[in-house]
């Protein structure tokens, strides 16, 4: 394996034969079904797949914003039972509020997670996070003024403000177009790098995975979605993007993970392809037009 | 050049905020952006509605005089002006008079010596617009007659016709009928229809005498301009003769100085009189004393009866749009946030909402007088009356159970706008934001007040806009029926008053009360932009 401590200690994430669904009756849609899932402290995994298949639904149950129907959730062993600033979501929508500043939008955080501090010990923390992102020249900007990439930022500021053990990245970057996402990926990773935490990235981008993952795990088409064999990138860090393309391992990695996917596509559509209806062998009883037509009396006449 | 940047888009900026959007060519043009697009919107932003208004008020004008009324003619934009003048001087005659009525000392005789001049002035001015009045109907007078004659010729020559026709045909007949002694019924029977046929001639002769008669008369009721312009001028100076005269007698006689000092030395002579007197009825004296000192202490805090003018009950009724606005918005924006957290609670209150909202104020407002009044059997004692007559300003303005009962009519009209879009707006906070604040742990209060309402901020006011303006309108349709001193009050007085210039009066309203409105709406306009955290513009 690639990780030492990836075997010895207890993981950080858990989810133990995890299912999940919504509705009832008739309605009733299996979104997750026995997904297992044992992310190491400090790792980095990524969980690929198509949209729809339920990647937001796993980012809910490991923050917290729902329960397993069936199965647990566990952080560092325990139940994971409700949301909590222990672990940092970062929405694909950015979730930021509107009638708030960059500055106040983190300081909401900071101030519910640190009640103790003083206010200028709250300030400080917040200016600290928003210079980690490289936002001070918006600091008293409102989200509307700013561009989706910077947005982002200050969602991440937000969530790295809470100063979490965990960080669930719900596909924080897809909104974004290539070049600000690249600026974002690496951003991203520069910061792990420094302060390493356990992250779960939700992505449909298997560049994206490989550049920033530990492990890659793909999930399976839902409904009734589950957790895919994982494959470990042996990749050195840190990774540089314009080195690793180059690099046979990164590529054989993406051939073999994009040949997964595409061949979990296939599967599903064979098993989705619908029969053909029988159309019922209707013909009309006679040709003649119906007596009270417009149109017709003329005709006759003429 | 920044620096002209900062004040142009600063006041760009306002423009918008404010929504008078129409002024912002104007600042662009001014700093030289692009002219022949700003010139543009200057003509169809500025230029074309006021054209639009002076044909309004062309085809206004055009049309009115056709049509008559009881009341007189439909007053043309020109007569309500003067109505509106009218109004105005009123209210400063009366304003006028009460600080005639209140000053005193050398102020007092420094105004009493000036109106008395101008008195004098006016006087003369009135003696001579009378008789240019007299000259210009002498001079008219063939005009009149150019007129009038014809139609009264005609109107005599058909009177003339008839009476003959009259005359002539009865004799024929009676005529006629002395032979019919021993004629044949054929002939008796045709004489009978000669009867007929007579009457019935007569009869077509009198209802052209009647239509030539109403010409005649209509004919008499003209009025030349030259000779209406004589009249106002000299109706005008009538009017300020009878204020003058009015206003001397506050300033002199009738002044509070003036009687506050004859009291006092009335007051002063009875005590002279109840000390030095040897004999005579000492507990009448002393009674007498008592009840010339009370007269002085009346006197003293006694105050104009200053009638109600327009201005006055404009600003009532915007007293009571407000109160009725603020008993709407406390009811309402409460109940509204528990239905947009609480679906079940929007579920229970939906049919009131339902059945309430489309109720008319002219059903609420006997109801709630019927309740108010059963609340405060004694007005004048009741602790909220009392309350709100001490408190400066508002104590001016008679706040009795009336205007209680208008504004509460006007808060149960509105309040429905504000608690629909409340609810709504606190029903579509963001999924992901509910989400932010369950992984940060916030408490219910926090939720509310730092992630709810600031959501629902742009639609409340939307709702309050909207209430206002209902609100506006139902108030004069509450004062009129609730006789509550204020606009709609001064409506229907003018409505039983029923002469022309009354008539015209209301049309002053009209425009009085379409005026305000808007600027309310501009002004809740202004604080919806100020709360809404998007660029949207709201309309």
């Amino acid at each position: 394996m690639y990780t030492t401590d990836m075997t010895d200690s207890s993981p950080c994430l858990e989810l133990d034969d995890a299912s999940i669904g919504y509705g009832t009756g008739s309605q009733r849609l299996e979104v997750l079904q026995n997904v297992n899932l044992a992310v190491a402290p400090n790792e980095f995994v990524a969980v690929i797949g198509f949209s729809g298949a339920g990647k937001s639904t796993l980012v809910s149950l490991l923050a917290g914003l729902a329960t397993p129907d069936s199965g647990r959730a566990r952080m560092l062993g325990e139940k994971i039972s409700r949301p909590s600033p222990r672990r940092g979501v970062m929405f694909q929508s950015y979730s930021l509020l509107p009638w708030l500043t960059v500055f106040g939008n983190i300081q909401l955080a900071a101030k519910q997670v640190f009640p103790k501090k003083s206010k200028s010990e709250i300030c400080e923390h917040v200016e600290h996070y928003i210079e980690m992102v490289n936002l001070t020249p918006a600091r008293d900007k409102q989200p509307h003024e700013l561009s989706g990439g910077m947005r982002q930022r200050v969602s991440l500021a937000r969530t790295l403000a809470m100063e979490p053990e965990v960080l669930l990245l719900d596909e924080p970057l897809s909104a974004l177009d290539a070049l600000t996402r690249a600026v974002l990926q690496d951003e991203i990773l520069d910061i792990w790098e420094k302060q390493r935490k356990t992250v779960v990235l939700i992505t449909n981008d298997v560049d994206e995975a490989i550049l920033m993952a530990d492990r890659i795990i793909p999930l399976t088409m839902g409904p009734g979605a589950t957790l895919a064999e994982a494959f470990p990138v042996p990749l050195p860090r840190p990774r540089d993007r314009r080195t690793l393309i180059d690099q046979p391992d990164y590529q054989k990695l993406k051939a073999e993970i994009t040949s997964y996917l595409v061949g979990l596509n296939r599967q599903v559509r064979e098993i989705r392809i619908s029969p053909t209806l029988q159309m019922p062998d209707v013909a009309p009883k006679q040709f003649r037009l119906p007596s009270k037509m417009p149109g017709m009396k003329r005709s006759r006449i003429a | 050049m920044i620096q002209m940047d900062k004040i142009k888009y600063g006041l760009l900026r306002a423009i918008d905020l404010s929504g008078l959007g129409f002024l912002s060519p104007v600042v662009r043009l001014c700093t030289g952006e692009d002219p022949a697009k700003q010139t543009r919107d200057i003509a169809r932003f500025i230029f074309l509605p006021i054209l639009a208004f002076l044909v309004f008020l062309w085809i206004w004008s055009v049309i009115a005089p056709k049509h008559k009324t009881k009341a007189g003619e439909v007053p043309t934009p020109s007569v309500v002006w003067d109505a509106g003048k009218g109004i105005w001087s009123f209210h400063q005659r009366e304003a006028a008079k009460e600080k005639g009525f209140l000053t005193s000392a050398e102020n007092r005789l420094a105004k009493l010596q000036q109106a008395t001049r101008r008195l004098a002035e006016v006087e003369k001015l009135e003696a001579t617009a009378k008789k240019q009045v007299e000259e210009v109907i002498v001079a008219s007078q063939d005009k009149f007659d150019a007129v009038v004659a014809p139609a009264k010729r005609a109107y005599e020559a058909k009177r003339e016709e008839y009476r003959e026709h009259r005359i002539e045909s009865a004799a024929a007949l009676k005529e006629e009928a002395a032979s019919l002694m021993d004629a044949s019924p054929a002939r008796r029977e045709a004489f009978l229809g000669k009867v007929r046929a007579t009457n019935r001639i007569s009869e077509a002769i009198k209802e052209e005498l009647d239509q030539l008669k109403a010409e005649y008369e209509e004919a008499k009721e003209i009025t030349f301009p030259e000779v209406k312009d004589a009249v106002k001028a000299a109706t005008l100076l009538g009017e300020e003769k009878q204020f003058l005269v009015k206003y001397i007698s506050m300033l002199g006689d009738n002044s509070r100085e003036v009687k506050l000092e004859e009291a006092k030395s009335a007051l002063e002579d009875a005590q002279e009189e109840f000390r030095t007197a040897d004999s005579g009825d000492f507990y009448k004296l002393a009674a007498s004393i008592i009840s010339k000192e009370e007269l002085r202490d009346t006197l003293a805090s006694s105050k104009y009866a200053k009638p109600w003018t327009l201005p006055k009950q404009i600003v009532r009724s915007i007293l009571c749009a407000f109160t009725g606005f603020f008993i709407a918005t406390l009811i309402a924006i409460p109940i509204g946030i528990l239905c947009g957290l609480s679906p079940s609670f929007m579920a229970a209150v939906t049919p009131f909402i339902a059945l309430f909202k489309p109720v008319s104020p002219l059903v609420w407002l006997p109801i709630v007088m019927i309740i108010v009044g059963g609340f405060m059997p004694e007005p004048d004692k009741h602790w909220l009356i009392v309350f709100m007559g001490k408190i400066p300003f508002i104590k001016d303005y008679q706040i009795d159970p009336m205007f209680l009962s208008s504004a509460i009519t006007v808060a149960l009209c509105s309040l429905w706008a504000t608690l629909v879009n409340t609810a709504l707006g606190v029903g579509s906070v963001d999924k992901d934001h509910m989400n932010v604040a369950r992984i940060l742990r916030l408490g219910f209060a926090a939720r509310l007040f730092k992630i709810v309402i600031p959501t629902a901020l742009p639609l409340i006011f939307a709702g309050l806009r909207i209430s206002l303006g209902v609100g506006w309108m139902v108030l004069v349709a509450a004062e009129i029926l609730s006789t509550s001193e204020g606009i709609g009050k001064f409506v229907n007085d003018m409505y039983t008053n029923g002469s022309s210039e009354s008539f015209a009066q209301m049309f002053v309203v009209v425009f009085i009360v379409g005026f305000i409105g808007m600027v309310l709406d501009r002004i809740m306009v202004f604080l919806q932009r100020l709360v809404s955290f998007d660029t949207a513009p709201a309309l």
